[in-house]
């Protein structure tokens, strides 16, 4: 045990120590305890495989992997969607992504269903986020049920969001507990963090060429089976294609090589991954001085935090570089980490498949409140607590282009071709064969457990209940395309 | 458990380990417990120079130093300025497309007005320059009602940084 994760340890006993008296104290007086303050931290497009307590051997996250062994760590931890707005909106309401508004990068909240803030506000909770703009600037509408909503202009960072939620933080007056949101793009594109961050886990520096596309806001996902697609007005159209076909991917190789295209070597590829690893280190380290910070303030021990992703990233796997083109593993595998109050559970991992939909009634539950009617997620405290441990769930999502997905303990089933929130979806997913271009399934999924999986699919998309979204901004989508969403129209 | 305790109760009075220990670990690649010119300079990619971080001059990248060289490296700084820094002036007329980015521009800085740091926003001079020499009326109109916007906000329009 190294020495961090050596003073976490003993923090939470020295903690759980400390905390009979005032349960005893309470007892006796007859009151409720005030519910804990709650820390909700989003470190976007981080892959779950990367922190070292998911077992990647190379150390890229001292913080995180200390703070996991005060935590409760879920393994197989799913997002609902593979980009940020539809991440975030699903998180803070506990629905899908397709109940909420259109199923494309310019989504925006509209005014229901409630979100945790607004339900924690109803409790009496502060309410405050640090964000790094993007998706979670406020046209995307996901600031409601929020007092204070600070964001960066840009795709920002933790380096921009915890200073000042600890300003915010520091402006609270009063005894209540608090609901602070932060949020950092550190491990999205624009993987080239400033010294000694930047090139910290990389070989060799990079050439010139292959520098613009690790500085670029946009340029991961124009990576398609090594071609790499320089942005230009109408540089590639297809037609949003489902960018797995082999026909498509003979297109758009085409299409590459006449817009001047280069082919990622196997070297570049490397540094690639190696600089996203420096991305992510900077995130730790971001991380560990907002831990660092908070425990100076005494807001710690007694906190509720949670540490997850929106999504994660894929670095070539599939010949796909980015996280918006499928629903793979790698996009959707994020890390879940719950650090109940006074170290309850530390170090426990569970190993059951769960959702970020899950994370809202935690929340509450722990909070004391009663969650919204019609939400999907659960609360994860009976798998923290080791008690009576659920059947083993299915967790759904929704891809940004036409895809959606079931993960069973034993694989997934995708099908793709129709958007989520498709009325034709239904009829497709049904009539469709399941040994077509359409459903992409894990080589150990048995044919019967297929067909059971797309039955699963059938019942669970007719338990959704769309709620009334914002319409969409046409401004907005234009915007969005430079910061990486080239395919939003 | 009585000793679990008292030593729980000893680490808790001691200071908290670094956060960034780990990066200092990694840059460290010789093992000898400093951070050098040669070691900081292999993942430096045009940063700051050594002498600069170096702030004690002990020729050691040490915890407080490192700390000041996270903390005051904007990351989004960073990356705009590496994005650029190989790219031909712009040469190119006025086009379709450089109206269109204006107009992303436009309505990305409408939609944070109110809530975000317009002044902090680093924007980049050549596209700065291209978009002042956009002269469509419906743009040129758009622009002009966000820029007495920014005014009546009192906050500096982010599109005349850095014009004459």
């Amino acid at each position: 045990m190294g020495t961090r994760q050596c003073y976490s340890a003993c923090q939470a006993m020295l903690t759980q120590a400390r905390h009979l008296l005032p349960l005893l104290a309470l007892g006796c007086a007859g009151r409720d305890p005030q519910p804990p303050s709650v820390v909700l931290v989003s470190l976007d497009t981080l892959r779950a495989d990367r922190l070292g307590a998911y077992g990647d051997p190379d150390g890229l996250t001292p913080n995180l992997d200390a703070f996991a062994q005060g935590a409760v760590l879920f393994e197989r931890a799913w997002a609902q969607a593979n980009s940020t707005n539809l991440s975030h909106a699903s998180l803070f309401t506990s629905r899908y992504p397709s109940e909420l508004g259109a199923m494309d990068t310019t989504m925006a909240l509209g005014t229901q269903p409630a979100t945790l803030a607004e339900v924690l506000g109803h409790y009496g909770y502060q309410r405050g986020a640090s964000v790094a703009g993007g998706h979670l600037r406020p046209a995307h509408g996901l600031q409601r049920g929020f007092q204070s909503w600070q964001t960066t202009p840009e795709l920002g960072s933790l380096f921009h969001t915890v200073p000042r939620a600890l300003e915010w933080l520091d402006g609270l007056s009063g005894g209540e507990p608090f609901f602070l949101f932060v949020h950092g793009y550190d491990s999205h594109v624009r993987y080239l963090k400033p010294p000694p961050y930047g090139l910290l886990r990389a070989e060799d520096p990079p050439t010139p060429e292959l520098e613009r596309l690790l500085v670029a806001p946009a340029e991961t996902d124009r990576i398609l089976d090594g071609w790499y697609l320089p942005a230009g007005e109408g540089a590639l159209d297809l037609g949003r294609p489902r960018v797995w076909d082999a026909q498509a991917r003979a297109s758009l190789a085409e299409q590459a090589r006449a817009a001047g295209a280069f082919r990622l070597d196997e070297d570049q590829q490397e540094q690639v991954a190696a600089v996203y690893d420096g991305a992510v280190s900077y995130a730790d380290a971001w991380f560990g001085l907002l831990v660092e910070e908070l425990e100076q303030r005494d807001l710690w021990e007694d906190s509720l935090v949670i540490v997850l992703s929106d999504h994660g990233e894929s670095l070539g796997e599939g010949g796909l570089y980015g996280h918006i083109l499928r629903l793979g593993d790698v996009e959707l595998a994020v890390p879940l980490l719950v650090k109940l109050p006074a170290g309850e559970q530390a170090g426990r991992r569970v190993s059951q498949p769960v959702a970020l939909l899950d994370v809202l009634p935690t929340a509450l539950e722990l909070a004391g409140a009663s969650p919204p009617a019609g939400i999907h997620g659960r609360s994860l405290l009976e798998l923290a607590r080791g008690e009576e441990p659920r059947a083993a769930g299915l967790v759904f999502s929704e891809g940004l282009y036409r895809a959606v997905s079931v993960r069973a303990p034993e694989g997934r089933l995708v099908f793709s071709g129709v958007a989520a929130d498709s009325p034709w979806l239904v009829d497709l997913l049904s009539a469709t064969p399941l040994d077509g271009p359409a459903f992409e399934a894990d080589p150990g999924l048995a044919p019967e457990r297929a067909r059971q999986l797309r039955g699963s699919l059938l019942e669970w998309r007719a338990r959704l209940r769309p709620t009334e979204g914002e319409a969409a901004d046409p401004e907005l989508g234009r915007s969005l395309r430079e910061h990486g969403y080239w395919e939003v129209q | 458990m009585k000793t679990a305790l008292m030593l729980a109760l000893l680490l808790s009075c001691s200071p908290a380990p670094d956060p960034l220990a780990g990066a200092r670990a990694a840059l460290d690649s010789d093992g000898d417990g400093r951070v050098g010119p040669q070691e900081y300079r292999r993942a430096a990619l045009r940063g700051p120079r050594f002498s600069e971080v170096d702030l004690d001059g002990d020729g050691d990248l040490g915890p407080r130093e490192l700390s000041a060289l996270v903390r005051s490296q904007d990351p989004m700084r960073y990356a705009f300025e590496r994005s650029r820094s190989d790219r031909p002036p712009p040469q190119d007329p006025v086009t379709d497309q450089a109206r269109r980015h204006l107009r992303d521009l436009l309505g990305f800085l409408q939609a944070e007005l109110a809530a975000a740091a317009p002044g902090a926003l680093p924007l980049d001079p050549d596209l700065l320059a291209r978009a002042r020499r956009v002269d469509d009326p419906e743009t040129v109109q758009v622009l002009e009602q966000l820029r007495a916007g920014y005014a009546q906000a009192g906050l500096p329009f982010p599109l005349d940084q850095g014009s004459k």
